[in-house]
Formats: structure tokens, C-alpha cells, sequence
């Protein structure tokens, strides 16, 4: 980035297009504008023409021929300046009075240049008429005009100029500086790159649109942080996790292979095979969850008969729960209702189990345990409760994180995925699940929404 | 009695009875086979229900 040509940055480009675009209208507009003076200063120049003319004409009308040679001379000092001349001559072509002897112009106006032995070689504009056979020529110079045209030329192309260098010094400061900000976003993420998920992009006041983005790429940090920070704890307890049972394996196997007496060593060995079947049964439920999460599931979603599916359960599970001596009752049993669920039955399956052995195993003896569904205009919910000891309000949401365990001792059955393999469930369901206390005992209730 | 003879695993008999395409990690088959025990063979000395270590099931008939 910091060796992108300045000619490659995407604001000196905009701002070199506008103005381009600027400029060309500009001088369109000039063009149009100048064209205007010009032709305003010439019908100026003409007015003024005839107005000398009218001077004498009018001098020659009230006081004849000698009234229009008085009045001739009677401009003498402005004669002197060349800005006017005057040529009156008889019928017979003899020069009268005036300041120039013109000859041979056209009748009407036209125009005269300069000819080469004159001191200020100038053009004029003529007017050339007959008075009762007097014939009266009349000039005035163009040096007035032509300065005027000149001075809006030059106003103008100072304009032209003006512009052109402003446009392009703040096209280069904007240029500039949105490239050093870019520089400073493009050093900020390459240090996210590098692996430093706590930088955030500077945010200025301003609120543009840079600044917009950048809150965006803020946000999207946040989140990644988050995940990256999730993942590694979820490594973490993975690997502490795995550590204890492997340690106690190998102890065990240890002791087996030590071991002199048969029946002592195949003890050990079928012990040291639950602990590898626990390992593996960590490892499914891990798999299970990624599974889960990955949302894969979701092209086979169907529609779900919820109480015809919570029903079935109870009849496998309430013989299973009897022996584990607690019981197990279907509330409000609407196993001939219907009330459906968009999902894939297999998973609320699993739900519904985890959630009667979770209960299951954390009851003391002779607990109640009650499964059923409550159904509402437009929704509809698995509860599952029990009478046993609940969970405590403050460890109510840890208890969905991967192998969070209210006992620390970890010496109840279990891998501790139970609960979050349930959240995965309910989440790629759209389903809400929420704990709470039965006084004594917990409620978990996921509430799906109904699918009519 | 469609597998007679054969061993059935514990996957297999959830996933045929329970429809159970995960493991419960419960003892949904060694509750329902204890209990299928008590109800065929508890009244007789030969058991048609047989369990095989660490495999599975299997029903047949006296040989």
C-alpha cells in the first residue's frame, strides 16, 4: 500500500474525472459568456457610432452646413486622442472639415484598418452617410472595445486557472490524506493478520464512509475475537478434558499388566475399556455438536408431530427411569393431538433424552421427573422437570458450555456435553430454551415455533 | 425372530426398535432386554435370550 502510485489512488482519480468534467463546462460556460461581451461591446461600439453621427446630423439640420463643421470641430480635443474622426466633404468631393480625409468607404457601416504610415495603427468603425449631397463620414476607434474584450479574455482565463488549481490542490489534499487513512486501516489489518485480534480500526468523528466500514470490520473483529477466543477455550477444556481419563487409563493398564492375578488383570482391562469407551463417547459427543452447529442437518428438516414424539419417548424411557428407581410421568399427555414443528426428528429425539438422563442422573432416588408439551397459538414447547436439587440462577447459562459440570469433582457419569448438545439442537431449531427454577427443582423449557 | 441366530449390537437394536440414530448414553437396551428376560425365559432353564460379551444379542431357539 505504501508504494501504490499516487495516480493509482482511487481518490485523486474521482477527483482528477470531476474536474476534468468541471473544467469543460467551465470553459463551455466562458465560451458562451465571452461570445456574449464580445457581441454586446460591438453593437456598444455601433451605438456609439451612430450617436456621433446624429451629433452632426442633427448640428447640420438646425444651423446647415456651417453648424455641422463648428460642431466638427467643436470636438477638436477628443479629435487629438484618434479615438473619433469625422470627414465632411461638399457635393463636389472638396473636403469641408474634420480630422481625417477619408475616402472611398462604403455607404452604411464598415469597417477601416490602419494603414501603415500611421502612428497608432488602429481599426475604426465608419458610418458613412449623404446629407442633402454633403457627405459626412463618421469613425470611432476600436482600441475601447478591443481592450474591454480583452480584459474579459483574460477574466475569464484567470477564472479557468483559479479553478483548475484549487480543484486540483484540494483533489490532491483529499487524495492524501484518505490515503494515509487507508495506510493507517490497511497497518491496523495487517497486525489482525499477523494474529492481533485486539486492534481496532480507528473510528473518526466524522461518521463517512470509511468510518462506517471501519465500524463494520470493528464489529466483525469483536465477533472473530469472541470465536477465536471460544475456540480456544473449547481446546483447552478439550485437552483437560481428555487428560484425566487418559492419566486414569493409564494407570489402570499399568496395573493390569503388573498384575499376577487373571482375574484381577481382566477387571482392570474391562475397567480400562469403559474409560476408553468414555474418551470415545467425549469425542461423539464433541462431533455430534461441530455436526450439529454446522447446520448440515437442516436439509432434512420435516415436519415433527411434537407430542406423538415426546409420548414415544416416555414409553422407552419410563421403564429405564423406573429402574433407576425415580419416575417418570408424560404431563399433560396429548398423545392424539397434533401440534407440528418445522425440524429433523432424530435431533429432537436426542434432546428429549438428554435432557430425562440429565435429569436422571443429577435426582436423588425417588425423584420425579415429568416430561410433556405445551402447546400456544403459535408455539410450542418441550418441558422437561424434575423435583431434584436445580441449578443455582447464577450458573443457569454456563451450564450449555461444552464440559461445564456443576460438581467439580467430575465423579458423576457423564461427559459434560449433555446440555450443550441440547443448545445446539434448540439453535438450529430457532428454538428458545430457558431454565428455571420448580422450587424445588429445575424446568427446561425449549419453545419452538409452530409450524400450522 | 427375523434374526435368528445372528448376533444384533446395541446399534443395531436402536436404530431397528427406537429408530435411535445417536447413542443415548443410557442403558436403553440392557433395560429393555432385561425385562423382554424376565417375561420369556424367566420360567424356563434354557434361555432363548442370549448375551454375547461385549458384542451384542442373540435369540435362537434350543439346539
Amino acid at each position: 500500500m505504501a508504494n501504490a502510485s499516487i495516480a493509482r489512488s482511487a481518490s485523486i482519480r474521482v477527483a482528477a474525472f470531476y474536474i476534468s468534467l468541471f473544467l469543460l463546462s467551465f470553459l463551455g460556460a466562458n465560451f458562451v459568456a465571452y461570445n456574449m461581451v464580445a457581441a454586446y461591446l460591438y453593437e456598444r461600439l455601433d451605438s456609439n457610432v451612430m450617436e456621433r453621427f446624429r451629433e452632426i446630423s442633427s448640428a447640420y439640420e438646425a444651423n446647415g452646413v456651417d453648424g455641422a463643421a463648428l460642431m466638427i470641430r467643436s470636438h477638436g480635443p477628443a479629435i487629438r486622442g484618434q479615438e473619433t474622426l469625422y470627414t465632411l466633404k461638399d457635393p463636389n468631393g472638396d473636403f469641408l472639415a474634420g480630422n481625417i480625409d477619408i475616402s472611398a468607404v462604403p455607404p452604411g457601416f464598415s469597417t477601416r484598418a490602419p494603414t501603415s504610415h500611421e502612428v497608432a495603427p488602429n481599426n475604426y468603425r465608419l458610418y458613412r452617410k449623404n446629407l442633402d449631397g454633403y457627405d459626412l463620414t463618421v469613425g470611432v476607434s476600436y482600441d475601447d472595445t478591443n481592450r474591454l474584450r480583452s480584459i474579459a479574455l483574460i477574466s475569464f482565463g484567470w477564472g479557468t486557472a483559479i479553478v483548475l488549481a484549487g480543484g486540483l490542490g484540494a483533489g490532491a489534499v483529499l487524495a492524501f490524506r484518505t490515503r494515509r487513512r487507508i495506510t493507517r486501516l490497511s497497518e491496523v489489518m495487517q497486525s489482525v493478520g499477523a494474529g492481533d485480534l485486539a486492534t481496532r480500526l480507528p473510528v473518526s468523528l466524522r461518521s463517512d464512509d470509511i468510518d462506517v466500514l471501519a465500524t463494520e470490520v470493528n464489529v466483525a473483529l469483536a465477533q472473530l475475537q469472541a470465536s477465536v477466543a471460544a475456540m480456544t477455550q473449547v481446546a483447552t477444556d478439550i485437552a483437560h478434558d481428555l487428560k484425566t481419563p487418559v492419566g486414569r487409563l493409564f494407570l489402570t493398564l499399568e496395573g493390569a499388566s503388573e498384575s499376577k492375578d487373571q482375574t484381577a488383570t481382566r477387571s482392570l482391562i474391562e475397567k480400562a475399556m469403559s474409560e476408553v469407551s468414555h474418551i470415545a463417547g467425549t469425542f461423539e459427543g464433541l462431533l455430534r455438536i461441530s455436526q450439529i452447529e454446522s447446520g448440515a442437518r437442516r436439509s432434512r428438516f420435516a415436519k415433527v408431530n411434537l407430542p406423538e414424539l415426546v409420548a414415544e419417548l416416555y414409553d422407552i424411557y419410563s421403564h429405564i427411569v423406573d429402574d433407576a428407581e425415580r419416575s417418570l410421568v408424560l404431563s399433560n399427555d396429548s398423545r392424539n393431538t397434533a401440534s407440528f414443528i418445522w425440524g429433523d426428528a432424530d435431533l429432537l429425539k436426542q434432546m428429549c433424552v438428554n435432557l430425562v438422563v440429565n435429569a436422571m442422573r443429577h435426582t436423588p432416588r425417588g425423584a420425579r421427573i415429568a416430561i410433556g408439551v405445551t402447546t400456544q397459538a403459535n408455539r410450542c414447547a418441550i418441558v422437561v422437570s424434575d423435583n431434584g436439587p436445580g441449578i443455582p440462577a447464577a450458573e443457569r447459562q454456563q451450564v450449555f458450555k461444552r464440559f461445564y459440570r456443576l460438581e467439580k469433582s467430575r465423579t458423576t457419569e457423564g461427559t459434560g456435553l449433555g446440555l450443550s448438545v441440547v443448545k445446539a439442537i434448540s439453535d438450529i431449531h430457532g428454538a428458545t430454551i430457558s431454565l428455571k427454577d420448580n422450587r424445588p427443582g429445575l424446568i427446561v423449557q425449549t419453545e419452538f415455533p409452530r409450524k400450522l | 425372530m427375523r434374526n435368528e441366530g445372528r448376533i444384533l449390537t446395541k446399534t443395531m437394536l436402536l436404530e431397528r426398535i427406537w429408530n435411535f440414530n445417536f447413542d443415548p448414553q443410557s442403558t436403553v437396551v440392557e433395560t429393555h432386554i432385561s425385562r423382554l428376560r424376565a417375561k420369556i425365559d424367566k420360567p424356563f432353564d434354557v434361555p432363548l435370550l442370549r448375551n454375547t460379551r461385549n458384542t451384542g444379542y442373540t435369540i435362537h431357539g434350543q439346539r
